[in-house]
């Protein structure tokens, strides 16, 4: 069943049913829960309800010059609760890191009805076990994240994208691994068989993508660097559209790997379109076939923290 | 429960069958040196101390004491501030000692599988060559272990910038307390997603209580192409604290920013010779680092808004060695104490950044309300402060008011919403303040995550949560550390 609440109490009452109907929770809405309760610029922390759009809150951090240094798809529509309960990413982090290295803190009601709060405001803080961490990847499946606090990044004075088409496999993997061996600093580091922007008719051409970001003067360094090590040109994050909007109702496959397996991933995927996180060894492709599985948790710790956390089984299945 | 003399006369020869004679500690004599860790003002020896080889071993430890519900006490070198690896109540400690091996380094995907005994900085020393790192630097790292850092979550002077433990461990092996070995988050050899909850995460900072880490993937990182040493030098440590929250707050975030205040340059000058000016104030340790063209812009930034706040002067290390100096006299400030003092006793609390100055002018009249000295080397950056509170133990009252400054300060952390503790953990000494800062529905959350874990709450018991079997005494001294 859908949860859409707009106070505490219609929380509250949608477990109750649940407990009744046996019926389990499966999605989520806050439209009443949308507010940013506190940024403190001076101290590069936020904290947000977890209805508010991940946009709508990037909004109101750049004011300050400030955001949350992350990049996952779709910020118009993806909320802070699903940020961090569903774990997206976007390919900014290879160098920032995905949500779980930002959550300072968190407010969640579990399926008892109890609201609890783990962690805090301060950026640092080992006081009490690491319920944040816990509820991040969890799909609603321990509690209704209610509010969430953030560690900020100052927003970068210069970003740079730069691509270079490359001519075979052995050239891409060759120069992924000099990126990754040399004294650069990117951001992002990607891997995509979309051609360029003027090509973007004919797919096939793979395409590593490196960017930047920092002061002015550091941005055009590592440029310059980067140069040195292979010319690229100076272009845009336009493939990742162009990889969204095609096949629109295809919902992209995920396959993960280390970083050093991508190049023979992608060399399999034949001229099947992909978007690969180079750096981090997570693959988008339309190729069904390819679908590949993640290690899952330890199941008998899913089973104990199921049991622990809802035992009635009110909330969405463990994983 | 310690072991009745029937109970112990068998465990010990089956202990040795597993681990070898040699590796089974259970003489008086030869526990003392396990009957605390750093923090030395309470003591408890553990019945017996097992020092596996590797995790099978460990696996058959733990179904031994499971099969006789024995306290399994997980330990790493010791060096923890909060009592985290004291036998309250006695039980077998498990020391991961022997288990000290790096086992793979795989540059190509930035990763290090190190055994849960490996020092810190012998991974660091490892990759330096190939120009990698291994981030999370405690003060102790020539000491503490990956296992030790992986259960206190630790940080360092450099965690302002790279982030803290939990930020640098991809997954981990773990022995439950039930015998079952787990892995937790990114496998060896495998990639980095895993899916669902973040269960690596949620063990990270357990101190202990979830059960014994056996192997730890650590993620590696580049080194940073150069960097910039700078001190400022104050007049008072309200200069110092206010240039700190001016830096955060434009938006510059060091590698290392860190603060000594007068007492301890005295100290650490005397115990290390640097050339620290004895009259200052405050200095300030600010790291820059990063892209060798970077720095100059905002070297010059930060000189700026030190002297805005009337520093004396802003000097930069000219060398690679002097560098290696002011890291030396900040990471062993704490061995230069006891110049000044018998004992000590320190806190780790944390404030929101730009509450330190306040919280600095509220611990010097903290000393003055109770007649202490406590001087100040911490991690300004993070906000994350580390009085040293000076007592003699043989000065019953002046203990009671060290105790006493303890537990305003911290009582001051969470009025001005921050933490009791940013680092050293919560073990036995800070227990009591767990309920100041959670609700009694966040320590029950706590707890079903621990069951979870430790349906027996067999795995180092009688730490973080209050217990009722703790006695009055106990509470008492149990804000002392060394
Ligand atoms: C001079 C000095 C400076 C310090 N500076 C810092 C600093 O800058 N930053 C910081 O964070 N800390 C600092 N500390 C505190 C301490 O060094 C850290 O907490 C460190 O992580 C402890 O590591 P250890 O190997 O000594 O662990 P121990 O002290 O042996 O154990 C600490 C805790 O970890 C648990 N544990 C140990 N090994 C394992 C394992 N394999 N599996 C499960 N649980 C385990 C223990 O049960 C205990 O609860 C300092 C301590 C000293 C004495």
């Amino acid at each position: 069943m859908q949860l859409t609440a707009s106070h505490i109490e219609d929380i509250e009452s949608a477990f109750e049913s649940a407990r009744e109907t046996g019926a389990r929770i499966s999605s989520i809405h806050l439209p009443g829960f949308q507010k940013l309760l506190d940024h403190h610029p001076e101290n590069l922390t936020a904290t947000v309800e977890a209805g508010m759009t991940l946009q709508a809150f990037q909004e109101k951090l750049s004011t300050a010059g400030q955001w949350l240094a992350v990049d996952p798809p779709n910020p118009e529509r993806l909320t802070i609760g699903a940020l961090i309960a569903e774990n997206v990413s976007g390919p900014r982090r290879f160098g920032l890191g995905t949500v779980r290295e930002h959550l300072i803190g968190m407010k969640a009601v579990l399926a008892d009805g109890s609201i609890i709060r783990s962690g805090g405001k301060v950026v640092k803080n080992v006081a009490g076990f690491d319920i944040c961490r816990l509820f991040v990847g969890s799909r609603g499946s321990l509690g209704i994240i209610l509010e969430a606090s953030f560690r900020l990044n100052p927003l970068p004075e210069s970003e740079m994208i730069m691509g270079c088409q490359t001519q075979s496999s052995e050239e891409t993997e060759d120069l992924l691994e000099a990126i990754m061996k040399s004294d650069l600093n990117p951001m992002l580091l990607d891997l995509h068989n979309l051609g360029t922007e003027e090509q973007s008719a004919s797919y096939g051409y793979w395409q590593i993508m490196v960017g930047f970001a920092g002061t002015r003067e550091e941005t055009q360094a590592q440029m310059h660097s980067l140069n040195n090590l292979n010319p690229f040109k100076v272009t845009t994050l336009d493939y990742l559209n162009r990889f969204g909007n095609s096949d629109s109702d295809a919902t992209p496959e995920t396959t993960a790997v280390r970083p050093s397996e991508v190049v023979e991933y992608c060399e399999q995927l034949g001229s099947t379109k992909f978007v690969a996180r180079a750096g981090n060894g997570v693959i988008h492709h339309h190729d069904s076939s390819h679908a590949g599985k993640l290690a899952r948790n330890p199941q008998v710790l899913l089973d104990r923290l199921k049991s622990t956390f809802d035992p009635k089984g009110i909330l969405a299945e463990i994983s | 429960m310690p072991l009745s003399g029937k109970q112990f006369t068998d465990l010990i020869p089956q202990l040795q069958s597993i681990c070898g004679k040699t590796n089974v500690i259970y003489h008086a004599d030869e526990l003392r040196v396990y009957e605390c860790d750093a923090y030395t003002l309470e003591k408890m020896p553990p019945d017996a101390v097992v020092l596996p080889g590797n995790t099978s071993e460990v696996e058959a430890v733990i179904k031994l004491c499971r099969d006789r519900n024995l306290a399994i006490i997980p330990r790493g070198s010791g060096t923890s501030l909060s009592g985290g690896v004291l036998a309250v109540d006695g039980g077998v400690v498990i020391g991961l000692s022997r288990m000290n091996r790096i086992l793979d380094v795989d540059f190509r995907n930035r990763r290090a599988l190190v055994e849960a005994g490996c020092i810190n900085v012998h991974v660091t020393q490892a990759v330096q060559s190939e120009g990698y790192l291994y981030a999370p630097d405690p003060s102790s790292q020539f000491a503490c272990t990956i296992g030790g850092n992986v259960a206190t979550n630790s940080g360092g002077p450099h965690t302002l910038k790279y982030g803290v433990t939990t930020n640098h461990v991809l997954g981990m092996e773990m022995v439950l307390p039930d015998g079952e070995t787990v892995w937790l988050g990114t496998q060896p050899g495998g990639p980095e997603d895993i899916d669902g909850c973040d269960l690596r995460g949620a063990a990270i900072g357990s101190e202990g209580m979830f059960g014994i880490v056996t192997r730890v993937l650590l993620r590696l990182i580049k080194a940073p192409q150069s960097c910039k040493t700078m001190l400022g030098i104050f007049e008072s440590v309200d200069d110092a604290a206010s240039a700190v929250s001016d830096i955060i707050a434009a938006g510059i975030i060091p590698a290392a920013l860190e603060m000594m205040d007068q007492l301890i340059i005295q100290a650490v000058e005397e115990a290390y010779k640097f050339g620290f000016p004895l009259d200052a104030g405050a200095v300030l340790i600010i790291e820059l680092d990063g892209q060798t063209t970077g720095l100059s812009s905002l070297t010059d930034q930060i000189q700026d808004i030190c002297r805005n706040k009337q520093a004396r002067e802003v000097r930069i290390a000219a060398s690679k060695e002097e560098r290696a100096l002011i890291w030396k006299c900040r990471k062993r400030a704490f061995g230069a104490i006891g110049r000044l003092s018998p004992n000590y006793l320190t806190q780790d609390g944390v404030v929101p950044r730009s509450r330190i100055p306040e919280m600095m002018k509220f611990i010097k009249q903290t000393a003055e309300k109770y007649q202490l000295r406590i001087p100040n080397v911490f991690h300004a950056g993070d906000g994350n402060i580390h009085p040293l509170i000076l007592f003699d133990e043989k000065d019953k009252d002046q203990v009671k008011r060290a105790i006493q400054a303890g537990h305003d300060i911290l009582g001051k952390c969470i009025d001005f919403g921050g933490s009791i503790s940013g680092e050293h953990g919560i073990g036995v000494e800070k227990v009591d303040f767990m309920s100041r800062q959670f609700s009694p529905e966040d320590l029950e959350a706590m707890m079903k995550l621990r069951k979870t874990f430790d349906p027996d709450m067999r795995c180092n018991p009688d730490k973080c949560f209050p217990s009722a079997s703790r006695c009055i005494d106990f509470t008492l001294k149990k804000q002392i550390s060394a």
